[in-house]
């Protein structure tokens, strides 16, 4: 599946109902589906509001593959360098009243997916994420 | 998203429904630091009806527990639905607030 989504809050409306739509047409589980789905809207909702700043940007292109053994998916865009492995942790240390904000989005990314890697191609960066297919996929339950 | 509030003995009752995503996360946000306002009131967020979180919704309830603590209030949530739990325990959230099945539970819970 290929996807050029605006650079606008628009694009995780447009994620949302092709994800879906891809889910089922590929036949992947739920929990696959649901997994992916976060992940890349919280990779969208990064790039919209740290890459663009808050402002309209240029459109960003996402594909998703079904690969054997794993869902891989690629975003692409235009906005300044930024490789997620150097995002700060979430605070998890400091009482509640004090907790900083922020970090949670890539903490979830990592803790979906089974992989992560980064590269600037050019003047773009290009994220892509594995998630495994889980075994019972291809494989008859037990009964 | 819909949110309905409905007042109980000694606070209210805001029942979610729908997204809890980047595009909805600061009306939502808004909205319940309205019903706080200050007082020291216990807050029931039923997640009955809420069908999707990411980090943007888990920040609402971040900055929401922060400003009930504040005024010393009690915040509790209930009913949350599978998809939304995993992503609640995938987050570290268990630990902050607690999390009951049911708004009956809630609003038994001692302060």
């Amino acid at each position: 599946m290929r996807l050029t989504l605006p650079g606008t809050p628009d694009a995780l409306r447009v994620l949302a109902e092709a994800i879906t739509a891809f889910a089922a047409r590929r036949g992947l589980t739920h929990d696959t589906s649901a997994a992916v789905h976060l992940a890349l809207e919280e990779v969208v909702t990064n790039i919209l509001v740290h890459g663009f700043c808050g402002r309209p940007g240029a459109a960003i292109d996402v594909t998703v593959a079904v690969a054997p053994g794993e869902v891989v998916a690629c975003v692409e865009d235009s906005a300044p360098p930024f490789d997620p492995r150097q995002a700060p942790a979430p605070d998890f240390d400091s009482p509640l009243e004090q907790r900083r904000p922020g970090g949670l989005g890539w903490f979830l990314v990592k803790r979906l997916m089974d992989g992560i890697d980064y590269e600037r191609v050019g003047d773009r960066n290009r994220l892509t994420l594995r998630k495994a297919l889980p075994a019972a996929a291809s494989a008859p339950q037990a009964p | 998203m819909e949110m309905e509030k409905i007042p109980c003995t000694g606070g209210a009752i805001v029942a979610l429904a729908g997204r809890l995503d980047g595009l909805t996360s600061d009306t939502v946000k808004s909205r319940l630091l309205d019903v706080i306002q200050g007082t020291a009131l216990r807050l029931v967020i039923d997640f009955a009806g809420v069908t999707y979180i990411s980090s943007a919704g888990l920040r609402v309830l971040l900055e929401v527990a922060k400003r009930v603590a504040a005024v010393k209030g009690k915040l509790v949530l209930c009913a949350m639905g599978r998809d939304v739990r995993q992503v609640f325990d995938l987050a570290g959230f268990a630990a902050l607030m607690p999390l009951c099945a049911s708004r009956e539970e809630a609003l038994a819970l001692p302060r």
